[in-house]
């Protein structure tokens, strides 16, 4: 079944295309022939991008995501302020400057300013840098040893899934939250002196994170509650793998592959992996969300990033203490993006759900087919 | 019944092993830390050597790790070690309530049942509101009311616990001052451990009066996600039932619709009374930030202070309380399926 069987093409259909092209053709120039081979599959792409074009909460979803992500990357490059200019010691007028009003130069605080003068906007943009590296380093570094120990859980069985599962059990047996912040409450000390001995790692994360160098010490904080994030973080990923695991390892294809002497790796690569692929893509979305979440409220707590590093949930707890006098800004407007954000993924994971689904897909799909003709 | 009980007794068996195992996960995270613990306990660079190294006799911190942690584990089961930052015993600061107490007041009230009653303040919300929600939504599925609850639900996993605080206390206690965010009343004597009742039961109102009203905003932040997602799983369970065969057979016989209701609710208790199980765990792990965003005593605040301190036998004893509680709670959801669907067998 085609795209074009099944919708009348929309505005978002042909961006959809345009991007799907592009990524073809990267494929093509690695692979020549790639897309004469696989064009059933990009055929399938295509109605899944349609199908998510036309579900109004994916629209939204990734239209926020999409701005978290611009605004991560570009958000520092174009800060009118640096996340470290304390406006305050030039002139103690740049103190809570309510958003909108204007400085004692005349210039404009969209989002206000703090009890330091530090410009909110800037401290927003920067914040925005800080959770969208956290949620990538927790991602990359995360999802392959919850994927990879659930994958080996479900295919082998046995003694070993045993294990763990009962390893798994150990750190489902209590909230995230608790473990998470004794993890990164005791690793900083270790975690600097590795930063003091790798100058090179040190550099890649200042500029990741896009620090002033001399903000080199608070690394050590900061990497501490991604580590302490992926170790409470994996076990609930090694169960969902490997609940879907020993689905998929029952299936023909894999019997078919045993029998012609395809070794275990080789299955579960080839094989299971890109079969299982969907939900954990779903979960994948969701759990950035999550992944935000939890570092804010670390963050929060006063476990995560240190000052004046700008991070979404430490800037929510510095500003609360001036909240019962009124200066509602400096605390309430940065927890808005983080609301945004969260929303954002969860719309998205909520709208891939459906989108990755085939079986709900293919029914919508064979109703409007049958509505078009 | 019979086959009820060899199942509580094997899951009860099954906790063991899991026990071990936090403990000793979170024994080896505190021994992870470089600082000299005793020195941190006795006050820090100015600590006399001799102090210190009574500290270090009392605690076993001399010895190899595994003497350390099977110390902890003995000391902690007779209730014999003094947490080195608040001089109490550790089940004392935590279960049966100290004299005199840590941060200025003392309490009958273990840091635990402070947490408890704000968590069953938080579950009242999500029973009462969120059931309720759900069935709306799927009576009316469909209306602006369905998806509105059903965004609640993704507006609710999505919120920061503190923000909420935050916006909840700029309202109700900066602009319009109708809470209270300072002190903790206590009745005059303990008998259930759950303040509120205790008050109620002494005649004590006005006392209970004000611990309602210093919790009615912290429990409903703590369980504001919980609403929403109980709604959402109400929703899609009581619409299954809703459109089973005995419920059209119900009203083929012309039953009232609210004994239509009742029927599709019961039955779809199941699914909700999972979920209502996992709630509590998640409530628990919110209670840190909730309780530090409103100044309450609780549990949760007890182990990041811990945590802060280096205070590693009251953390290892709040790890140890936690996970025995998430795993009963699990364990009850259970126990219930078998009480509210007899079809399910153990």
């Amino acid at each position: 079944m085609s795209a074009e069987e099944v919708y009348e093409k929309k505005l978002l259909d042909h961006l959809s295309d345009f991007f799907l092209k592009g990524i073809v053709k990267i494929i093509d120039s690695i692979r020549p022939g790639w897309s004469v081979r696989n064009k059933s599959k990009i055929d399938e792409w295509r109605l899944m991008f349609y199908a998510l074009n036309r579900s109004p909460t994916g629209i939204v979803g990734l239209i926020l995501v999409a701005s978290f992500i611009l605004i991560g990357i570009f958000g520092p490059l174009v800060a009118p302020y640096s996340y470290n200019d304390l406006l305050v010691f030039k002139n103690t007028h740049y103190r809570f400057i309510p958003p909108g009003g204007r400085g004692p130069g005349g210039e404009i605080f969209l989002l206000g300013t703090d009890d330091y003068g530090r410009d909110m906007l800037s401290l927003v943009l920067y914040g925005a840098r800080t959770s969208l590296v956290v949620a990538l380093l927790v991602i990359i570094l995360g999802a392959p040893i919850g994927i990879i120990l659930g994958l080996i859980s479900g295919y082998y069985g046995g003694k070993i899934d045993e294990l763990i599962m009962r390893i798994t059990d150990i750190f489902l047996a209590f909230p995230g939250l608790i473990l998470a912040i004794a993890f990164a409450a005791t690793l900083p000390d270790r975690i600097r002196g590795l930063l003091e001995t790798n100058p090179w790692l040190q550099n890649i994360m200042l500029s990741l994170f896009s620090l002033d160098p001399a903000d080199a010490p608070r690394l050590a904080n900061l990497l501490s509650v991604i580590i302490a994030i992926i170790i409470v973080w994996w076990p609930g990923y090694t169960r969902i793998v490997r609940g879907s695991t020993l689905s998929a390892r029952e299936n023909v294809y894999v019997e078919a592959a045993k029998a012609m002497g395809m070794g275990s790796w080789g299955i579960m690569i080839k094989h299971i992996f890109p079969n299982i692929l969907a939900p954990i893509l779903v979960i994948l979305t969701l759990d950035v969300g999550s992944v935000i979440l939890l570092e804010a409220g670390l963050s929060y707590l006063g476990i995560g990033a240190q000052p004046p590093i700008a991070d979404w949930g430490r800037i929510v707890y510095d500003g609360s203490r001036w909240l019962i006098r009124g200066y509602w800004w400096l605390s309430l407007l940065p927890g808005i993006f983080i609301l945004l954000t969260v929303l954002g993924f969860n719309l998205l994971g909520d709208a891939l759900r459906d989108v990755l689904d085939p079986k709900a897909r293919r029914s919508i799909e064979f109703k409007l087919k049958k509505k078009k003709r | 019944m019979a086959e009820l009980k060899r199942f509580i007794v094997r899951r009860l068996v099954t906790f063991i092993p899991t026990l071990i195992g936090v403990t000793l996960l979170v024994f080896i995270i505190a021994n992870l830390i470089p600082a000299d613990p005793a020195r941190a306990w006795a006050g820090g660079e100015k600590a006399s050597p001799e102090v210190i190294e009574r500290i270090r006799e009392e605690y076993h911190l001399n010895d190899p790790w595994y003497v350390q942690y099977v110390f902890l584990m003995k000391k902690l089961f007779t209730n014999d070690i003094v947490s080195p930052r608040t001089h109490n015993k550790i089940w004392d600061d935590l279960i049966f309530g100290t004299s005199q107490g840590v941060a200025g007041a003392g309490t009958k009230y273990g840091r635990f049942f402070i947490t408890l009653q704000l968590t069953l303040f938080a579950f009242l919300y999500i029973v009462f509101i969120g059931i309720p929600l759900g069935v709306l939504s799927a009576l009316k599925k469909d209306s602006p009311l369905d998806s509105a609850v059903r965004s609640l639900a993704l507006v609710g996993v999505s919120t920061p616990v503190f923000w909420l605080g935050y916006l909840l206390i700029y309202i109700f206690f900066v602009r319009f001052r109708v809470i209270e965010l300072a002190g903790f009343p206590e009745p005059t004597q303990r008998i259930t451990g759950i303040m509120v009742i205790d008050a109620l039961l002494l005649g004590e109102n006005d006392i209970a009066i004000q611990i309602i009203n210093r919790l009615a905003l912290p429990a409903f932040v703590l369980g504001f996600i919980g609403i929403g997602v109980i709604a959402r799983i109400t929703r899609n369970a009581f619409l299954e039932t809703w459109n089973a065969d005995y419920i059209e057979f119900g009203k083929a016989r012309g039953l009232r619709k609210s004994r239509l209701m009742r029927h599709a609710l019961k039955n779809a208790l199941v699914p909700i009374v999972t979920v209502l199980g996992l709630q509590f765990g998640g409530l628990l792990g919110g209670a840190p930030i909730t309780e530090t965003v409103f100044g309450i005593p609780g549990m949760g605040r007890y182990m990041i202070e811990a945590i802060r301190n280096f205070d590693y036998p009251a953390l290892i004893g709040g790890v140890l309380l936690f996970a025995l509680i998430y795993m009963l709670a699990n364990l009850i959801v259970d126990i219930t399926y078998a009480l509210i669907d007899p079809r399910v067998r153990y």
